[in-house]
């Protein structure tokens, strides 16, 4: 309850604390000094706080019970633990730096032969470039007749919103023919089965392109990761052996 | 109402700077393996050392055990101080130290309860200036509030020890603690807001002085 009642005070318990150590700036200062002046509730906190640090303050310093000096046989067995320690931390990044090093050429090794099956890849579609072009041109030219169909009902709506336009019925029969239009010739059994293979490439070699660009991300992202760890464990190293 | 500040630590004291100029001479020549000057650094920081140790452990055993891995480690890691405060550097290691023992203790917790309510050291921290009686009060008021210390998280029961029981300067708790000024002074007004919170909760059983007081 307190605490909600203290929210609602603009000096916060932090403030206090450090305007008890003289660590605000002159203007927080000021803020603080003012509503000290209109708030006993602030000024009642702040007198406890610096009660409790001045209790804190007088405690009785502890003095240590005995001596905490190495003898030399302490500090002789404390030197060669810690010079034992450092050669097996040097060790150890020696490995880790080995390891990340081999790491990055291995990696290196994947983004090479990635990219030389993708560069495979694409001269072998080169190839075989001129019958798929046709295919493409094709289907690109029946697209563009149905989009002009598209267009030209979209338009007849348009018109029809402005209430000149033949009724929305005859619109809705017109799309439905021109979509019936489009399709026997994929209807009939030959014709499906010659189309088929036409659009099954695109998708297969889509899929192939795509697992060979994430690849490509993969090898490129370890190559980096390996590389900049390994960079970073030879510096490491590199302390560690100077030390 | 109070407006006076009462307490400023905005830079180190004169004895402290000479204090810190020898103390970075004698690293100095203790990096070089002289075992003599790193032992006098010892009995310089010793007590400020033990000191923390007891505070954040609350037992004298292992505030003791404490202490001498911070040395043996400070030893051992002679090499990595860099210059600055040797005083800051060494109690970066005794915090470490300190929450580390903290931690083991919290996964094996009857280790805790053990040196906690089982040493009475605390009261044995005495000032020998004052009379018995005076002595005795002010014991029994560092056990309400080395009671209350133990109730804060580690991190504000250090940042509170450093500053407020040990006199360190933000900076100095800062550096040894590794963390921003800013997060001194978080962790600091927390701690003190709690350990007040605490202390008034238990107002009554405060000795006589002090319960008009805090």
């Amino acid at each position: 309850m307190r605490l909600l009642g203290f929210r609602r005070h603009p000096v916060s318990e932090e403030e206090l604390s450090a305007y008890l150590d003289d660590r605000l700036s002159v203007r927080a200062k000021e803020r603080v000094d003012s509503h000290l002046q209109s708030c006993p509730d602030c000024g009642r906190r702040l007198e406890e706080m610096r009660l409790l640090v001045a209790e804190m303050r007088r405690l009785p310093e502890a003095k240590a019970p005995r001596s905490f000096a190495l003898s030399p046989e302490l500090a002789a067995a404390t030197r060669r633990e810690g010079d034992r320690a450092r050669q097996e931390q040097r060790a150890t990044a020696r490995r880790v730096y080995l390891g990340l090093s081999g790491a990055t050429v291995a990696a290196a090794v994947l983004l090479i032969a990635v990219v030389s099956s993708d560069v495979a890849f694409f001269s072998r579609g080169d190839s075989e470039g001129s019958t798929a072009a046709t295919t493409s041109l094709g289907r690109q030219a029946a697209t563009s007749d149905q989009n002009a169909e598209m267009g030209a009902i979209a338009k007849s709506a348009g018109e029809g919103q402005d209430g000149v336009a033949p009724p929305l019925p005859s619109a809705v029969a017109e799309q439905d023919r021109s979509f019936a239009n489009a399709t026997p010739p994929a209807a009939t059994p030959y014709g499906a089965a010659a189309a088929a293979p036409q659009q099954a490439r695109p998708v297969a070699e889509g899929s192939s392109h795509l697992w060979l660009w994430i690849l490509e991300g993969a090898a490129g992202g370890l190559i980096v990761g390996f590389g900049a760890s390994a960079f970073w464990m030879r510096r490491r190293w590199v302390e560690i052996n100077r030390s | 109402m109070t407006t006076n500040v009462g307490f400023r630590r905005c830079s180190l004291p004169r004895e402290s700077l000479q204090t810190n100029l020898d103390a970075a001479a004698l690293a100095t020549r203790a990096r070089t393996g002289d075992l003599a000057a790193f032992n006098a650094l010892v009995e310089i920081h010793q007590d400020v050392v033990y000191g923390l140790c007891l505070r954040m452990l609350a037992s004298s055993h292992a505030a003791e055990d404490a202490a001498q891995d911070v040395f043996l480690a400070a030893y051992r890691r002679i090499d990595s101080y860099r210059g600055g405060v040797f005083r800051a550097w060494l109690l970066r290691i005794a915090a470490n130290a300190c929450t580390d023992e903290l931690r083991r203790r919290q996964r094996r917790p009857q280790v805790s309860l053990d040196d906690v309510s089982g040493d009475g050291s605390l009261l044995d921290l005495a000032d020998e200036s004052e009379s018995p009686e005076e002595s005795l009060l002010r014991g029994e008021l560092s056990r309400y509030i080395q009671d209350g210390l133990m109730a804060l998280p580690p991190d504000q029961r250090a940042a509170v020890v450093l500053c407020d029981v040990q006199g360190l300067s933000y900076e100095e708790v800062s550096d040894a603690l590794h963390v921003s000024l800013g997060t001194v002074k978080s962790r600091l007004s927390r701690g003190r807001a709690r350990l007040r919170d605490l202390l008034l909760r238990e107002r009554e059983l405060l000795p006589h002085p002090f319960r008009h007081t805090v």
